[in-house]
């Protein structure tokens, strides 16, 4: 070999070699196999078994077992069966043919379908389970006698049921003939029990065990090679080899993670296909999922997905949690709170009349839990549904940068202490961005405080004045993405992203600004007509209504309070957050068009859930995300991006107040909500629109050539492993 | 090729400062071995993981091929192969499939990722066991896969952190003559070892370190000369009782039993 003068040349170190290697690791893994193939094909069956006892025991039905009816001699069995055939035939009479064929057929029982067997001690026999039901035969002429059985015995009450109807059929028409043959009318009460279900289309309570059993075998899949990944690498000894490459330490956890949400998006896999092939060779068990509707490879398809998704994000949660512990050991005692944790909600999903509510939907595990009951069902709600996605991604995001913080410690070769510490520990200097964790974390943070405060605002001063609305929701805007994400740079030491900057390089754009300001709203009103146009089938009336109320309400205060509360304020609160802290923090990882879609995305998220669910405002302010994330990009200015916000809602709201006077122009815009039919602007203005953003970018573009890159953006460097 | 410059780790324990290692400053020439020896608790392992940027410093720096540690960590990386005592393999993988790992870890190309597994197989005698499953293997052939593990990106650096640990003595003879190699392929190698009479055969220079700091450095000869011991071992002994106020807790007689062949 020669001499080298430097290692072999590199390639950039790919992300799919890494995840093939842990998951070759963790599939050849007995352990592994063990929870992704052997526990599904054992656990279902056995839940068939089980469910099929519970429903034939429920429904009466007993097979080819003939009932057991226990007499102290062959004369009393003789007159009891004599008796019993008479009142059976008056039972058919009674009831009709139909009916009574109907019943004999889901029960399985008829008078031939009892055995007669004669003990010397019947209390005896009916306690030891030799006979199902004991017949004291006390005397013919009136029918006198006492039927005994243990009342925990199935069979017992059963045969004791279809005895007493019979007889009960008798005594009515012995009383009827009586009565007939005395002349005196008789009209006796006649009743009938019905069962009403919960809800629409709900199948049986027991069904509630099905969504707990998946998500339960799901955790359990990503539990162990979650630990042996790290905990275990560490105690095996090969991290620090691991560590001492090049390979950056976010590849490395990530490979892990798909590593894991393979194996348990796998498993449970197996486990909807054993519990799919139960289903579909049990009627028991396809009844108790599907009650009577029929059986569906679409419903089974989305459970997947959502089990899936739960897989995502309990993977991240495990990987977050095992990447602390030193040894397996360490590991395991880690992960059995978790468990706990994770079993307690979903075991409380079975409350009786609970529902997936949004704010329900914002609770990890048991949203899930709900949500795959409710798919099962056919009662899944929409509103509920998207907030169950969006929580979950946003938690499991949060968990990922939870152990890629763990990951990137200084102490975690070690683990432990070491890591704790690390975690825990406030940067010694300043640092010039917030990281991309602090994104997934401010996500996982703010989106269910949103949808909580929105909720309890509106259901505390709902009553109150429209001013007193207004303030109180400016002032949850100003909280949540001002006041919070600003104490969280304050405590991480990030250099502060508030750059509300007026100087000679920001002149430069205020004709591209202008331009986008006053045309941006032209072509957000046209994607809010399509977007109702799409989504205006998915919104209840009644949200409808309430969205109309409001605007009418809003109609009633202050121009310049509307506008200083929820145009002003939004504008400079949420430019704060969405592109001051989340697009910079994601820039971190990521090119510039990336982090700009993926803020947008998630500006156009967290707009759809207020206090009404309103899914038709994702895309034109998703739209508004892209186009404020570009003013930022391009000027690096925050004033610059909330300038234009402030601009495009403020004229919207203007434009919704002075709708009347617009439409007598001829321009039906401003009546969005209050009117019945939405209507598109005349062409002409859309031209219009569509030239002042085109020029208004071409203007920014200009600028930024002329006034140079100004202010250097943070670091944006590819992944290291010391960010 | 490497060049430590000042490097300083502390640890905070309880409530008191502990200094791990103290300006710590040597440099590794290329296509030489340097013994960086000292007891158990000495710094050595921390100075290497430093060394590996896998800690940072809370001062100083090593420089390998013109990359910084603290600076950019991942391309010195790639300059260095790391054998470890601590180390374990992968239960679940043949060698085969542990070397194309190491391989993409370091971003070889396939193509050379597979010639270079080659030429290892057939230079530390690990064909046969190729597509054998790590965890069958004997200690000596996991040695020798961890060797080949390390040398796959072809590094210009090798730092062995005890690569005779736990090995007899016919495994550490085939270990040590394959650095001899390694130097003579003009690799630069940081060694660490208490196999104090193979250190002194093998290594061209040596630095004696002790509560973190470096206390003595030079080639053999200088070393003799300066503490007027003929052995490492006398050399150790000195060490240790200049320090007798202020003992470690490491016995003498570790010495002792390392210059009567144990291990430690």
């Amino acid at each position: 070999m020669s001499s080298p003068a430097s290692a072999a040349p590199r390639r950039p170190v790919g992300l799919w070699p890494l995840a093939l290697k842990e998951l070759r690791e963790t599939l050849r893994d007995r352990r592994t196999l063990m929870t992704l193939v052997v526990m599904p094909l054992l656990v279902y069956p056995l839940m068939s078994v089980v469910m099929q006892r519970l429903l034939f025991s429920a429904a009466g039905d007993y097979g080819a077992d003939p009932l057991r009816l226990g007499f102290v001699s062959d004369d009393d069995g003789s007159r009891f069966y004599a008796a019993l055939e008479r009142a059976d035939d008056v039972y058919r009479d009674a009831v009709g043919q139909t009916a009574y064929e109907e019943e004999a057929k889901q029960s399985g029982l008829d008078a031939t379908h009892m055995e007669a067997t004669w003990v010397e001690d019947l209390e005896q026999a009916v306690r030891t389970g030799a006979v199902d039901l004991g017949v004291v035969w006390e005397s013919g002429d009136p029918v006198r006698f006492r039927l005994l059985r243990v009342p925990s015995s199935a069979r017992g009450e059963a045969a004791a049921k279809f005895v007493d109807v019979r007889f009960e059929a008798l005594r009515d028409a012995q009383v009827r003939e009586v009565l007939a043959r005395a002349k005196i009318p008789f009209q006796p009460p006649e009743w009938t029990l019905e069962r009403v279900r919960t809800k629409e289309g709900a199948s049986s309570p027991l069904a509630m065990i099905v969504p707990i059993i998946l998500i339960m075998m799901t955790i359990t899949g990503a539990v162990y090679p979650s630990i042996d990944l790290t905990a275990g690498e560490r105690e095996r000894g090969t991290m620090e080899i691991l560590m001492a490459s090049p390979a950056p330490r976010l590849y490395l956890l990530l490979a892990k993670y798909v590593a894991v949400v393979t194996v348990a998006a796998l498993t449970a896999t197996v486990n909807l296909t054993a519990l799919g092939v139960t289903a579909w060779v049990s009627p028991a068990i396809r009844t108790l999922l599907f009650g009577e509707r029929d059986f569906s490879f679409a419903t089974f398809g989305l459970v997947f997905l959502f089990v899936v998704l739960f897989a995502a994000f309990f993977s991240s949660l495990l990987l977050a949690v095992t990447s602390f512990a030193r040894s397996f050991k360490e590991a395991q005692a880690y992960l059995i709170p978790l468990m706990i944790a994770a079993l307690a909600p979903a075991l409380g999903s079975m409350l009786p009349g609970l529902s997936l509510t949004p704010t329900l939907a914002l609770a990890p595990v048991l949203n899930v839990t709900l949500l795959a009951r409710d798919t099962l069902e056919g009662t899944a709600s929409l509103p509920a549904t998207a907030v169950t996605i969006l929580a979950t991604i946003f938690y499991g995001a949060a968990a990922l940068g939870l152990a890629a913080k763990c990951f990137e410690q200084d102490g975690f070769l070690i683990g432990g202490d070491g890591t704790f510490d690390g975690m825990l520990h406030r940067a010694d200097r300043p640092t010039r961005h917030p990281s991309a964790g602090a994104a997934a974390f401010s996500l996982a943070l703010l989106f269910p405080m949103q949808v909580l405060l929105a909720t309890f605002v509106s259901g505390a001063i709902g009553g109150a004045s429209v001013e007193a609305n207004l303030w109180a929701n400016a002032l949850v805007t100003f909280a949540l993405f001002a006041i919070l994400p600003t104490l969280w740079l304050v405590w991480q030491r990030v250099r502060p992203a508030f750059e509300f900057r007026f100087d000679a390089r920001t002149l430069l754009f205020v004709p591209g600004l202008v331009l986008l300001a006053l045309s941006s709203w032209i072509p957000a009103h046209e994607s809010i007509v399509i977007g109702e146009q799409i989504f205006g089938s998915l919104i209840s009336e009644e949200t409808m209504e309430r969205a109309a109320g409001t605007v009418e309400k809003m109609r009633q205060a202050p121009l310049w309070l509307v506008l200083v509360t929820i145009a002003f304020v939004p504008a400079v609160a949420e430019e704060l957050y969405f592109r001051g802290f989340l697009l910079r923090s994601l820039r971190v990882r990521q090119g510039a068009w990336q982090a700009t879609l993926f803020a947008a995305l998630a500006f156009g998220g967290f707009h759809v859930f207020t206090a009404a669910f309103l899914p038709e405002r994702f895309v034109p302010t998703a739209l508004l995300g892209l186009m404020l994330g570009y003013v930022y990009c391009r000027t690096r200015n925050l004033a610059a991006s909330a300038a234009v916000h402030f601009a495009h809602n403020g004229l919207v709201l203007t434009a919704s107040f002075y709708h009347e006077q617009l439409a007598d122009w001829g321009i039906g815009l401003g009546d969005d909500v209050a009117a019945d039919e939405v209507a598109h602007l005349p062409i002409g203005w859309i031209l219009a629109g569509v030239i002042g953003v085109t020029l208004g970018i071409a203007a920014i573009e200009v600028a930024r050539r002329l006034g140079g890159p100004g202010e250097p953006e943070p670091s944006f460097a590819a992944p290291s492993d010391h960010e | 090729m490497i060049e430590v410059v000042g490097l300083s780790k502390r640890y905070r324990q309880g409530s008191a400062i502990v200094d791990a290692v103290k300006k710590l400053t040597f440099e590794v020439r290329e296509g030489e071995v340097y013994g960086l020896l000292g007891p158990n608790g000495a710094g050595k392992t921390t100075s290497m993981r430093m060394i590996l940027g896998l800690l940072p410093a809370d001062e100083g720096y090593a420089h390998v091929l013109g990359f910084r540690s603290d600076r950019d960590p991942a391309s010195l990386r790639a300059q260095i192969g790391l054998v470890s005592a601590h180390a374990g393999v992968y239960p679940w993988l043949s060698v085969r499939e542990t070397l194309r790992y190491f391989a993409s870890l370091y971003g070889v190309p396939d193509r050379a990722a597979e010639d270079r597994l080659e030429r290892l197989a057939t230079d530390l005698d690990l064909r046969e066991f190729l597509d054998r499953r790590a965890n069958v293997l004997s200690t000596g052939q996991k040695q020798r896969l961890h060797l080949a593990r390390a040398l796959i990106h072809d590094p210009p650096v090798m730092l062995l952190d005890e690569p005779t640990h736990g090995l007899d003595v016919i495994g550490s003879e085939v270990v040590f003559r394959y650095i001899d190699r390694l130097r003579s392929e003009g690799r630069s190698i940081l060694l660490t070892t208490h196999h104090l009479d193979d250190a002194q055969r093998i290594c061209d220079r040596f630095g004696l370190m002790h509560r973190g700091e470096l206390r003595l450095e030079g080639t053999f000869d200088e070393l003799r000369a300066r503490s007027g011991r003929d052995s490492l071992h006398g050399m150790f002994r000195e060490l240790l009782a200049s320090d007798s106020s202020r003992r470690t807790g490491v016995p003498e007689e570790y010495f002792i039993a390392e210059e009567n062949g144990g291990g430690a």
